[in-house]
């Protein structure tokens, strides 16, 4: 026999891994359903619509030349976020998704002598990061599913180095205003950095998107973490980025690897940057969604969290059984009980057709009582 | 405003550089032959498989275990599929090591000289790096009992082309008590490999890169073969999407297109031999390469410096690396005929 759990790290075994939307191939393989394409994944928040039509064109044409090594600096893409953000290049960190971001967070700030700060059911990416540099993880209870800033600034002890606060949150769908920032981020101390993940902050009307960058150009411990997986519709290509005071941009840079980001993405992102139209389009395919969505579960007298993401948490009894019962109809959703919502499931709007698909299946599973709910 | 405080940050963070890639100027009508990038495209398949993903598969996450392009890695090696990781470039398979299997203060070994980036990815961990210095001919020179949680063992070596005998690495990975990461990202273009050693030994993996031999530098895709449970030590604490669609499928195609990778190994090692001897001609040493570059000592006369930044100044990049080591050699990648017949042209008289 071998030593392998001997040379291992000892802490490495206790870990949990992050359980993503299950990929539609494997519930087809799974169920015996068959042909995937008969299959509607809402289970990831992905963009409906796809990609914007100029980042596939950027990539068909960037596809020739994918031997030669990519940009390390990304040059390009920084150059771009930085001038239509306003903030400086170098106040512009790209990471191979948002996710690889809160890990290298986690890399710079992060032992067992720190801790960190989250919202009892905000994004579960945070805890399992803390988990791989075996830091303390302080859950501060939310008030009607919205983070409550005020109890989370109280929570903050000397050993907390960063907050995260996931705007929109995720599985809620629900946000905290520019005024509550405001005031959360005067109550937070000097030793302890704030990561604002805005995953899902594009879906919003630039009139409802908190400036947050003003902290970042006031030089505050911050970092602002942003995304293309969603409202630009490449989870594919897997990129993303923070906006954070210089220094902190370098720290990340110190700890990351030389390509992090393939060429692909690269251009895509680039091209997908400039495409305000399609941002525009996927805003209004998602308001109009969630509005027939929940007009549709008013009338099933289901309660739901009022999202302004797209996604929204629905209250349908055993989260469990009634997702494992909308995959036997082909529609897959996401449980939500290890974000201690045992009792919801969590919905991607999708396009009007999938909404519909996913309303019938919904409905035939609640009526039937297929469930025991 | 408030003032940066450096007491935040993790103690071993805030001594950190990072890595310093080869240049990637944009300089037009530049040869480079600085970052051993391979000249000749990917597969057909390839830019098919690109082509295909981009429109229907961008938008969806992708795989998270990779789990069509590890089954084709598994039937290549004739390894089970659970012995394959599949990675975001072979540097993410470096990285995940220093922390899968090295514990705070505990050590990371590599040879010196050897890839600059272990060293880096050391640091970046609260763990010592021990190199082992090689002999003056970049020989092997591993000392009796030489111990370390994690080594880092190149074969073929970078940046000095030269692979170790295969008895002195199997003999070294059966008494070496940690973990052995024989880095073969250059292994298509030598004899032999180690490729075996993944599954004779429990304790060493063996990781490919896609980058050089099948032409895929810019989507980052590579991989690491080994015991089932060092494997699923890497799964445990890897990012939850660390390889995107787009390289899983673009690397699944190249992999199926042997043919097409051998037929471009086999272009590069002629023209490799050729231009080895034509420095030999001019008085260059050139070491004996297994890799799709060479490492050449100027003659007398001529520094490696001053031969690097002559053929700048003639538009051909090549990669000179400072240092006690490495500092009178040079390193070319083998590029076209073409550009190779340029390189020898520009050289200094």
């Amino acid at each position: 026999m071998n030593q392998l759990n001997q040379i291992a790290k000892t802490w490495v075994g206790g870990l949990g891994m992050y359980q993503p939307g299950k990929p539609i191939e494997e519930v087809a393989r799974e169920l015996g359903l068959g042909d995937p394409a008969g299959i509607i994944k809402l289970a990831s928040n992905e963009n409906a619509l796809g990609p914007s039509p100029h980042a596939i064109e950027a990539m068909r044409a960037a596809a020739g030349a994918m031997h030669i090594y990519p940009d390390g600096d990304n040059f390009q893409l920084r150059q771009a976020l930085a001038a239509k953000l306003h903030v400086g290049a170098n106040q512009v960190f790209v990471g191979h998704g948002s996710n690889e971001i809160i890990q290298l967070l986690g890399h710079v700030f992060l032992d067992e002598t720190t801790n960190i700060v989250v919202s009892e059911h905000a994004f579960i990416v945070y805890q399992l990061v803390a988990a791989l540099y075996r830091t303390p993880v302080i859950h501060v209870p939310m008030r009607d599913f919205r983070h409550d800033l005020s109890a989370m600034a109280k929570a903050i002890t000397p050993q907390t180095r960063l907050v995260f606060i996931a705007n929109p949150n995720n599985p809620t769908g629900t946000m905290v205003d520019g005024r509550e920032l405001d005031a959360f981020m005067k109550d937070v101390p000097a030793h302890t950095a704030v990561v604002l993940d805005e995953a899902y902050i594009e879906l919003l009307p630039p009139e409802r998107q908190p400036d947050t960058l003003r902290y970042v150009r006031e030089n505050r411990n911050v970092f602002v973490l942003r995304t293309f997986s969603k409202t630009y519709g490449l989870a594919g290509l897997r990129i993303g980025y923070a906006l954070a005071p210089a220094e902190g941009v370098n720290l990340l840079h110190r700890v990351r690897q030389p390509f992090n980001i393939n060429a692909m993405a690269q251009a895509a992102a680039l091209a997908a940057l400039a495409d305000d139209e399609f941002v525009e389009q996927t805003r209004t395919i998602i308001a109009d969604g969630l509005r027939e969505v929940c007009a549709a579960l008013d009338v099933m007298g289901l309660t739901y969290v009022p999202s302004v993401a797209n996604f929204i948490l629905v209250k349908v009894g055993n989260g469990r059984k009634v997702f494992e019962a909308l995959q036997r109809r082909k529609v897959i959703a996401r449980p939500v009980d290890v974000y201690q919502l045992p009792e919801y499931i969590r919905i991607t709007i999708g396009t009007p057709e999938e909404n519909r698909a996913m309303l019938a299946a919904l409905r035939a599973v609640m009526a039937g009582r297929e469930c025991g709910v | 405003m408030s003032t940066p405080r450096d007491d935040l940050i993790c103690r071993h963070v805030r001594s950190l550089h990072g890595y310093v890639p080869g240049e990637q100027p944009r300089i037009p009508g530049l040869i480079k032959l600085n970052t051993n990038e391979n000249p000749y495209p990917p597969s057909p398949a390839v830019l098919r498989a690109i082509a295909g993903t981009v429109e229907a598969q961008a938008r969806l996450y992708p795989d998270p275990v990779s789990l069509a392009l590890r089954t084709r890695i598994a039937a290549l090696h004739g390894v089970s599929v659970d012995q394959v990781f599949a990675a975001n470039g072979s540097d993410e398979v470096l990285a995940l090591c220093t922390r899968a299997f090295v514990e705070d203060q505990g050590v990371i070994g590599c040879f010196d000289p050897s890839y600059s980036l272990y060293p880096i990815l050391a640091g970046i961990r609260p763990a010592r790096v021990e190199t082992v210095p090689l002999t003056a001919d970049y020989g092997w020179n591993m000392p009796e009992g030489y111990r370390a949680a994690l080594f880092y063992l190149t074969n073929p070596n970078a940046p000095t082309s030269l692979q170790f005998p295969k008895e002195k690495i199997r003999a070294f990975c059966a008494a070496f008590p940690g973990v052995v990461l024989i880095d073969e990202a250059y292994a298509d273009f030598a004899p032999w490999n180690c490729m075996d050693l993944a599954s004779a030994f429990p304790n060493v993996l063996v990781s490919r890169s896609l980058s050089k031999s099948y032409s895929l530098a810019g989507l980052r895709a590579g991989y690491v073969v080994g015991a089932k449970p060092l494997i699923d030590a890497l799964f445990t604490i890897k990012d939850s999407y660390n390889v995107n669609a787009v390289t899983q499928a673009a690397a699944l195609a190249a992999i199926d297109d042997q043919a097409h990778m051998k037929a471009n190994c086999a272009r590069i090692i002629a023209t490799r031999e050729r231009i080895a001897t034509a420095l030999r001609q001019r008085g260059y040493t050139v070491y004996a390469s297994a890799t799709n570059f060479l490492w050449a000592r100027p003659p007398a006369g001529h520094a490696a410096d001053a031969v690097f930044r002559h053929l700048r100044e003639h538009k051909v990049l090549i990669r000179y690396f400072p240092g006690e080591k490495t500092g009178d050699c040079i390193r070319v990648t083998i590029g076209t005929d073409e550009q190779m017949d340029a390189f020898l042209a520009a050289l200094p008289a």
